[in-house]
């Protein structure tokens, strides 16, 4: 009876063995991960391209599906980050991935939400990063925020007109490797271009736009010797006003851009032709020029490094977002890790950052890859770029914005203000004439400061 | 047995009834069978010319009622084997290895209860 | 009281000793092994694939998700084209009222960029309203004027306006930002819009077919004709999207221009998420059919989260009874679809589907899953059932075959021991009997009479020497009577010594002694006696 027992047990376990063997052919439902990315804004998307390279490699081999659901820009992802990590009504659901700076995790109201990297990348892995790109990334002790890309400031002039204006007056693009020759050159720019047009008067052009004045004046301060900051509000030194003259002189005088908007409009519809700039922003210049006749010019951009003070150090702005990573399950975390560590190697580094105006963020990257990627680069625009980067690197000083609690206000604040007041100087101007210029800048900066001061 | 008592019995029987007696010969106590009457007496009593008749009738009825004494002291009358005396009932012990009469059980220290107490 | 327990206790002892009949426990035994083998059946049926997901229930899910699909994506297009409608009529009696301020004909509007952004002017708040209140992500329209006919391009450039939203996500933000994608600047620094990177001034008609030929037309109500486009690239941006083509139609008949809405592959994606099921993923689809073939390239891909559809394949359809199946030729999809028109009278008759796709793979998932469920339970019962068939065999069986061998070993001679099981005892006596009987015939004495022989015999050793003098005579074959002749002692002696030899030996009359005597002697056991 014993033994009867035992084989009709081992017949049935190798029925069931059986039976499993059908269902193992099973293909499992890939992880999702969500990503929110400002890599593309609305032109191309490279970190498209790449994420879809992912899912149709290693994404399938490991059964991970990476989901492209927002591609902004950081301002839009800082605001839907603290709205959805706020909890507040009609805020959307935080996603595995997004990019961002140091500003938007300092501004969450609880960072234990975030990945500590270290967690998931060993001392090596680690130690392959750039140091100081790493450091960036540490907020509050944990490492938060993985650096992809860097970026610095670039100055981009659309060479094609600018030969015309220089032929013209002489102006030379020497003249614009500082700030005091670029603002001069402005205001020549604007009289030139309005005596193009002698039966239509005052519709001089502004040649010149930045993107961030917070950082024209930060970096120009610190480079000029002085803290810009002081207990966490703006230091109103004479450095400040060393920054503050030769601009608010051009802009008065309607040479310098002050819409809103980034950069690369004014540029694309030909009203400006210099522009500093993220070094990143080079995916939003076109190579064409739309005039409002509907006229169009194919032009050629150029990329110099960022113009200084005349007594000022060789200083310019280092940034990079890098890709915060939302705790959720284990298996959604790995995922993300996966597709990190991926983007990271140097040879996939370096294919998205050359396609998008960063620098690669691995040793490996740089020494090896970038200069193999930059040859084989066939835009001369990306080349100029890479140039301007390489000169930058070699002759300047990088200059990290400190981590501060208020650095997002008082940015915020100072770009609204310094271009409102600009403006209305300039309609100042325009009503008193070259007599009250500089009373109007006087006025104009008290009024600012006095608002910065509130 | 009946052999025996038979030589013990002593006649006291009458011209009208039979009847016999045995002695104990340890306690001295007389027993008496049951009278059996003459069957004739009446006849016998008239003096008659059957007188032997009734002689040889009373001799035969007699002898017949000696034998049923002799039944009767049967049931009460034992031989003490020891002293070979016919003891009654009353004085015949019956003890564990033989029946005695009280004087040899006495004598021989056995002990016995009596056949009738 | 204490009575009364003893009773009950002994009654219940009786009972416990009554056997069970065998045949109710070999019911129990029985109907389990049934069980066992009906389990395995089960088993062998569910590893056969009989239990798995019937076809003709997938078909009605299929059916009903279908259908609330079609309700919905029917609804989301009527809508905006009763919008879209609506804008058209708007912006034709704007566009009139401009045209007949300033008394000239659309004609004249060509080279002419002031009047362009006039017009562009009165257009804008009516795209901007469409926008924010239609449930799509762009909103435009082209006028059929030009800024320089001199250029080149001047035959397929138009001027217009093309409103977009940025940023969009799959949880949208309450307000989200709006990009000038086309159109004049000048109305968006008024505005305080942002340019988009790849604005232009005008649309390249090229780049959406049949938009000429509707504005070359002659029409009197914008309703008699309109059309969706396939999916376009937007020029020089990564996205695709499907424009609603809606002609702006003038008093006289004439065509002024086209407007409408726009639907991007990325906004369909986040208004139709993926229907989860419990047989995988369902992908909502709308998308032309041509030859047999459903073109994923030319219209939209809802969510493809959980599967791999890449959203550019072209898919083979083979019809079956209860779903279809849908062939990439490296992938396998099953669904169904149901035409949709959704355009009106256009040149190039597009038959529109919309369509509802599960990854093969999902679904064998989910029947293998279910099949596997059956078998595991199956399983599960069947070694239950094992379990319970050993056990019972073990508390019922066992003891039977375990007193048979008993049996067999000749324990169960003596009375009193039972096995429980009222056959087996009854065998038992029924055995017993006929042992005994055998013995008695072959002259073997049965026990309890030998036992009381033996008793007899014991006890004689109780008489004293007197006694058996008198026992003696019996055996020898003397009567009573006789007694006092042979052993010279009276009658009432001998009746004592009767007496108290019947009591000593447990006898009670002279028959009955002589009885035993008798018997002793014909066992030939007298001797015993001595």
């Amino acid at each position: 009876m014993r033994n009867r027992g035992y084989i009709f047990f081992v017949i049935i376990v190798l029925l069931l063995c059986a039976a499993c063997s059908n269902t193992s052919k099973k293909e499992e439902t890939p992880t999702t991960i969500t990503v929110w990315h400002v890599y593309g804004g609305q032109t191309d998307s490279p970190l498209n391209d790449l994420i879809d390279e992912f899912n149709q490699t290693v994404g399938k081999e490991k059964q991970i599906n990476v989901q492209v659901t927002s591609v902004s820009n950081t301002n839009t992802i800082h605001e839907l980050v603290l709205a959805a990590a706020n909890g507040e009504p009609g805020a959307s659901e935080l996603p595995d991935l997004f990019i961002s700076y140091p500003k938007t995790v300092m501004a969450l109201p609880d960072d234990s939400i975030l990945v500590d990297y270290r967690d998931y990348f060993s001392e090596e892995e680690l130690s392959a990063f750039i140091p100081g790109f790493v450091e960036e990334g540490m907020v509050d002790g944990h490492l938060v925020i993985l650096p992809v890309a860097k970026s610095t400031e670039i100055m981009f002039i659309n060479e094609t007109i600018f030969d015309r204006f220089s032929q013209a007056t002489g102006i030379t693009m020497e003249d614009l490797s500082t700030w005091e020759g670029l603002f001069r050159a402005a205001e020549v720019y604007t009289e030139w271009t309005d005596a193009q047009t002698p039966d239509i008067p005052g519709d001089g052009k502004s040649m010149f736009v930045h993107d961030y004045y917070f950082n024209y004046f930060q970096v120009g301060v610190e480079s000029l010797g002085e803290n810009f900051f002081q207990e966490g509000k703006i230091a109103f030194g004479p450095a400040f006003k060393t920054a503050w003259e030769p601009l608010a002189r051009a802009a008065l005088k309607g040479g310098v851009w002050l819409k809103g908007g980034y950069a690369t409009e004014s540029l694309r519809t030909g009203d400006s032709i210099v522009s500093v700039a993220s070094s990143a922003s080079i995916l939003y210049y076109s190579d064409v020029v739309t005039y409002p006749d509907n006229t169009s010019e194919n032009i050629t951009f150029v990329s110099r490094p960022c113009p200084v003070f005349e007594d000022g150090e060789k200083m310019v702005m280092q940034r990079g977002a890098g890709f915060c990573t939302v705790r959720s399950t284990p298996e959604r975390e790995q995922a993300a890790m996966t597709f990190l560590k991926w983007l990271t190697e140097p040879k996939h580094n370096v294919e998205f950052v050359t396609r998008t105006g960063y620098m690669p963020v691995t040793q490996a990257a740089f020494e090896n890859e970038l200069p193999k990627a930059i040859e084989e680069l066939e835009s001369s625009k990306y080349a100029s770029l890479y140039q301007a980067f390489l000169d930058t690197q070699t002759n300047y000083k990088f200059y990290e914005p400190p981590q501060l609690e208020t650095y997002l206000s008082l940015e915020t604040t100072l770009e609204e203000n310094v271009r409102a007041q600009l403006a209305l100087g300039h309609q100042d101007y325009l009503n008193a004439g070259e007599s009250g210029l500089e009373q109007i800048s006087i006025e104009r900066f008290e009024t600012f400061r006095s608002i910065m001061e509130r | 047995m009946i052999n025996l008592l038979s030589s013990y019995l002593e006649d006291c029987s009458t011209p009208q009834y039979f009847c016999f007696a045995i002695r104990c010969e340890v306690c001295g106590e007389f027993w008496y069978s049951s009278s059996v009457p003459f069957s004739k007496a009446a006849q016998a009593a008239d003096y008659s010319d059957k007188k032997e008749l009734y002689d040889a009738i009373y001799q035969r009825e007699k002898e017949r009622a000696k034998l049923a004494a002799g039944k009767e002291a049967r049931e009460r009358f034992s031989q003490c084997p020891i002293c070979r005396r016919l003891v009654c009932d009353s004085c015949f012990l019956i003890c564990d290895e033989m029946d005695l009469c009280k004087e040899c059980a006495d004598r021989l220290k056995e002990y016995g209860e009596p056949v009738v107490p | 009281m204490l009575n009364k327990l003893r009773e009950f206790r002994a009654l219940n002892a009786f009972v416990k000793k009554q056997s069970v009949g065998m045949q109710r426990k070999l019911m129990f035994y029985w109907v389990s092994m049934i069980l066992v083998v009906f389990m395995a059946v089960i088993l062998l049926l569910s590893i056969a694939g009989a239990f798995s997901w019937d076809d003709e229930q997938l078909h009605e899910v299929m059916e009903l998700q279908l259908k609330n699909t079609q309700d919905n994506l029917e609804s989301h297009l009527d809508h905006l084209t009763a919008q879209s409608l609506n804008l058209s009529k708007e912006l034709s009696r704007e566009i009139e009222g401009v045209l007949v301020k300033e008394g000239i004909s659309m004609q004249e509007v060509n080279d002419d960029p002031k009047r362009l952004l006039k017009l562009q002017e009165v257009m804008y708040p009516l795209i901007n309203a469409t926008l924010q209140t239609a449930n799509c992500n762009g909103a435009y329209a082209i006028l059929d004027a030009t800024t320089n006919t001199g250029l080149e391009i001047a035959d397929h450039s138009r001027s217009g306006i093309h409103l977009r939203y940025s940023n969009l996500s799959a949880s949208s933000p309450v307000t989200p930002t709006v990009v000038y994608f086309r159109g004049i600047p000048d109305i968006a620094w008024q505005k305080d819009l942002e340019l988009h990177n790849r604005w232009n001034l005008e649309f390249d008609t090229d780049q959406i077919p049949g938009c000429r030929e509707l504005m070359n037309a002659t029409l009197s109500r914008p309703a008699e004709r309109y059309f969706w486009s396939h999916r376009i690239d937007l020029k020089d941006t990564w996205e695709s999207t499907m424009l609603l083509c809606v002609p702006i139609v003038g008093g006289n008949g004439t065509v002024y221009g086209v407007c409408g809405v726009e639907i991007s592959a990325l906004y369909f994606q986040f208004s139709y998420p993926t229907v989860e099921g419990q047989f995988g993923s369902a992908v909502t689809v709308l998308a032309p059919i041509q030859d047999n073939r459903l073109r994923l390239a030319d219209g939209l891909v809802g969510s493809a989260k959980g599967t791999y559809l890449s959203g550019k394949e072209t898919l083979t359809i083979h019809r079956g009874r209860y779903y279809n199946e849908y062939d990439t030729g490296t992938e396998r999809y099953i669904g169904l679809h149901q035409a949709m028109p959704i355009s009106n009278n256009e040149t190039e008759d597009t038959v529109w589907a919309v369509v509802v796709l599960i990854h093969q793979d999902s679904y064998d998932a989910y029947t293998a899953g279910i099949q596997k469920t059956w078998i595991v339970a199956a399983m599960g019962l069947l070694l239950i059932l094992l379990a319970l068939s050993f056990f019972l065999s073990q508390r019922f069986v066992r003891p039977i075959t375990e007193s048979l061998k008993r049996f067999q070993q000749e324990e169960m001679l003596e009375q009193g021991i039972s096995s429980g099981i009222s056959e087996v005892d009854e065998l038992a006596g029924f055995l017993n009997a006929r042992a005994r009987n055998q013995r008695l015939e072959q002259g073997e004495l049965p026990p309890n009479i030998a036992e009381l022989f033996d008793q007899f015999i014991e006890r004689k050793g109780l008489l004293t020497e007197a006694e058996r003098n008198i026992l003696r005579y019996y055996i020898d074959g003397h009567e009573i009577a006789e007694i006092p002749e042979l052993a010279f002692i009276s009658m009432s002696t001998v009746r004592k010594h009767n007496r108290n030899i019947y009591e000593k030996l447990g006898v009670a009359s002279r028959d009955e002694l002589m009885l035993y005597i008798d018997l002793l002697r014909r066992c030939g056991r007298l001797e015993e006696l001595f």
